[in-house]
């Protein structure tokens, strides 16, 4: 989605209710999926890292926004995967891959003109899916829904307001 | 925890650091190589990948009576102009400048500095016949950037209160409990793990 607060808010809200159903779904795995949202946003490195200076360096074309499809984000994870003790690898990766994955989902549903979103599945397709353009990525709305149903959800499941815990 | 148990006569020839040294090599290729592909993508309407000002930059009569989707900020209301800047791929190297398109027929008054998407056809003059369009004010810009840094630190602050690294080791570890803020300090003033 728009911005990395409401990323971070809903892969918060998504991995804090897996602990209801999973025990070992501690903050600190939490963590994990809060930070496996920020993957694929590690394409803004284009903002200070022209993708023209690399290419050009190189040789060869180059986008940075390739880290923002299910390829890049799919061999970033892994990444993660091989920092952590072989025991944690399963928990982790499939943490780190909800993060992104839910990301990538929620800016699937950015506005755009064209009503098409973007080749989130590259490399496996270019095909871009119609999006329903729920939002902009500077909209404020976003970030407080999602921050409420966090807010909401850290009350029920770690505050064991209501009947859980 | 030192992952590292095999001593230097161990069979193996790379230690468990070498290898995870050597596996994260190969997967930052892979990023890289992710990152020429996905540069070495050209448009494809057919699959709802279309052209933009960077296409129309490089090659202004290549896409006559097609559709495209441009961005920029417009500079100018009456006629509309938006203006960009790009850098595509040509042949061996990237070209790069800035492209000012004038947009016809928009459905939506804008004012100048804000950024204009638009959606439409190519005219033989090689302005851009408007269909739909999306804009978006210029100060919300900064508004995203601004929680977008907050969130990164929210997160950072959780992942150094929840884990810490060896650099030795390549490798991160879950403390076995978070630590807070001050006992953070604590632990960076004295010894710096708990792993």
């Amino acid at each position: 989605m728009p911005d990395l607060l409401s990323h971070a808010f809903i892969a918060y809200t998504l991995c804090t209710l897996l602990a209801l159903r999973y025990e070992w779904v501690s903050p600190q795995y939490v963590t994990v999926a809060m930070a496996g949202a920020f993957i694929p946003d590690m394409a803004k490195i284009e903002l200070v890292l022209d993708d023209a200076v690399v290419g050009n360096a190189l040789g060869l074309p180059f986008a940075w926004s390739g880290l923002h499809t299910l390829g890049g984000a799919a061999v970033s994870v892994l990444i993660g995967v091989i920092l952590v003790r072989p025991a944690e690898r399963t928990r982790v990766g499939g943490l780190l891959a909800l993060g992104a994955a839910s990301h990538l989902t929620a800016d699937a549903f950015l506005l755009k003109a064209s009503g098409r979103s973007y080749s989130v599945f590259w490399p496996l397709t270019q095909y871009a899916p119609p999006t329903p353009g729920l939002y902009l990525s500077t909209d404020l709305w976003p970030s407080v829904v999602t921050g409420m149903a966090a807010f909401v959800t850290w009350l029920i499941v770690r505050r064991g307001f209501g009947c859980w815990k | 925890m030192n992952v590292n148990l095999r001593g230097p006569h161990s069979s193996d020839v790379l230690s468990p650091r070498s290898r995870r040294l050597l596996g994260l090599g190969v997967l930052v290729g892979l990023l890289g190589g992710c990152a020429v592909g996905f540069g070495s993508v050209t448009p494809n309407p057919a699959v709802g990948d279309y052209p933009n000002e960077g296409s129309l930059a490089v090659n202004p009569d290549g896409y006559v009576n097609e559709y495209v989707q441009v961005t920029g900020t417009v500079v100018q209301t009456d006629p509309v102009v938006i203006e960009d800047t790009y850098s595509v791929w040509v042949g061996d190297r990237y070209r790069r400048g800035t492209i000012r398109l004038h947009i016809v027929g928009l459905d939506r008054s804008v004012h100048p500095g804000q950024s204009l998407q638009v959606y439409g056809t190519v005219r033989p003059d090689g302005s851009v016949q408007a269909r739909t369009s999306v804009s978006v004010r210029a100060h919300k810009q900064l508004y995203m950037y601004v929680v977008s840094a907050l969130a990164g630190l929210w997160v950072l602050l959780r992942l150094v209160r929840g884990w810490t690294g060896s650099a030795a080791d390549l490798a991160l570890y879950q403390r076995a409990s978070p630590v807070t803020l001050g006992g953070i300090r604590r632990l960076r003033s004295g010894d710096d793990t708990d792993a």
